[in-house]
């Protein structure tokens, strides 16, 4: 891959990279360092890809990895860095903040839901993203869903369809 | 307001740190260190290989005559101990629960509905106790391989219960655990017969694998240690969701 396209390419998909890698890991520190990973490795995978819809599913799915990889490291779950204490989502964002309350479910639900109503994938294109099965994420889809609205409920938004 | 709207009304303002131009820039600078790394790699083979093979002689020959390496190689055959020395677990006989994997077939895929004979060398029932609340775990282990823990007198379960079982790696004990990764097999004992979840490798830090049984009853669950050496972990936990 070209430089010239590598640009191209970040220019199209840096946020949607980013905003997914964030609704993983409620830290822009550590969103930021996966959004950069994951073009490193589209710089250097020397794959060819069929247009920019497919590279968009590729860098999601690489994305979806390394975070999964992230938070099951021993270190990640043992070890709170200072930098990550100040960005708690609970600390930086407004407590009526919807992020806030998205952020309260596991990242398996929250991320079927941001990959469905955010980025509009269908439950078979967020399986193949997320090396699942369709079934799993309708699933992980309704239970995201109702547990969320539960939430927003509880919290007073009350014009919640 | 919908789900729709109000996800877009709030990742609309998740913006990247870096700009579009930064992140170029660092990828680049990136990659072309790792270039100039892989290159001072290439260029260094020879005097890189005699240098292992000179640090492998020395590191041999001092683990051969090291008594603190000789002491978990000994102390540990036919018993799991922790870093200190404590004995945990119970021994129970092998039969009749049968079905285990022999410990050659590690990683490879496994045939629906098989019932094996095999059984492992050493079996262990250890207490775990529940910790927090339907998270039940183990103290620091150790065990050597062949050796395979059991967990204690099992859980009751209903139809369709999600269970993970999770392991994290030990590395603070002398003899520990391989950072690369270490090979387990992992499944459960239903009505005294065992059978496999997952066998392969960890990622070298943990391991969690996810189980949902098919009827309700009463299960336990077992780690082989299938790697040459000692597995060490710092905890063992089955959380039932």
């Amino acid at each position: 891959m070209t430089e010239n396209e590598l640009n191209r390419i970040i220019k199209l998909f840096s946020k949607n990279v980013f905003q997914t890698a964030f609704c993983y890991m409620k830290s822009y520190a550590d969103a930021d360092d996966i959004q950069q990973e994951t073009f490193i490795k589209l710089y250097t995978c020397g794959k060819d890809f069929e247009d920019d819809e497919h590279i968009k599913a590729w860098l999601l799915r690489v994305t979806a990895n390394l975070c999964k990889n992230k938070l099951r490291s021993y270190w990640y779950r043992k070890i709170l860095p200072l930098e990550a204490a100040v960005n708690t989502p609970a600390e930086s964002i407004e407590k009526d903040d919807f992020t806030a309350f998205l952020f309260r479910l596991k990242p398996k639900y929250r991320i079927a839901l941001y990959m469905h109503y955010y980025e509009g994938y269908s439950a078979k294109e967020i399986a193949a993203i997320t090396d699942s099965k369709e079934n799993t994420v309708l699933s992980q889809l309704s239970r995201g869903r109702k547990q969320l609205k539960d939430i927003l409920l509880k919290e007073g938004y009350h014009e919640f369809k | 307001m919908n789900l729709n709207e109000m996800f877009h009304n709030s990742f609309s303002d998740v913006s990247p740190l870096k700009t579009d131009d930064e992140l170029l820039k660092s990828i680049i600078e990136r990659t072309e260190n790792m270039e100039k790394k892989k290159k001072i790699r290439l260029r260094k083979p020879v005097v890189i290989a005699i240098a292992t093979a000179a640090v492998m002689a020395l590191g041999i020959t001092a683990m051969a005559e090291s008594p603190k390496f000789n002491q978990f190689i000994y102390t540990t055959t036919g018993i799991i101990i922790d870093p200190d020395k404590i004995v945990y677990a119970t021994p129970i006989p092998q039969y009749p629960i049968k079905g285990f994997s022999s410990i050659e077939e590690v990683g490879t895929p496994i045939a629906e509905g098989v019932i094996k004979q095999e059984v492992p060398t050493e079996l262990y029932s250890v207490p775990f106790t529940e910790k927090e609340e339907d998270k039940f775990s183990m103290e620091k282990i150790a065990y050597s391989n062949g050796q395979t823990i059991v967990t204690g007198d099992g859980f009751e379960l209903t139809e369709n219960q999600c269970v993970t079982i999770s392991i994290d790696a030990d590395f603070t004990a002398e003899y520990h655990t391989d950072r690369n990764g270490e090979y387990v097999a992992i499944g459960y004992i239903y009505d005294d017969v065992a059978y496999d979840i997952f066998s392969g490798k960890t990622d070298g830090e943990s391991l969690s694998v996810d189980f949902i049984p098919e009827k309700a009853g009463n299960y336990r669950f077992y780690i082989i240690n299938c790697s040459a050496g000692m597995q060490n972990y710092d905890n063992v936990s089955v959380e039932i969701k």
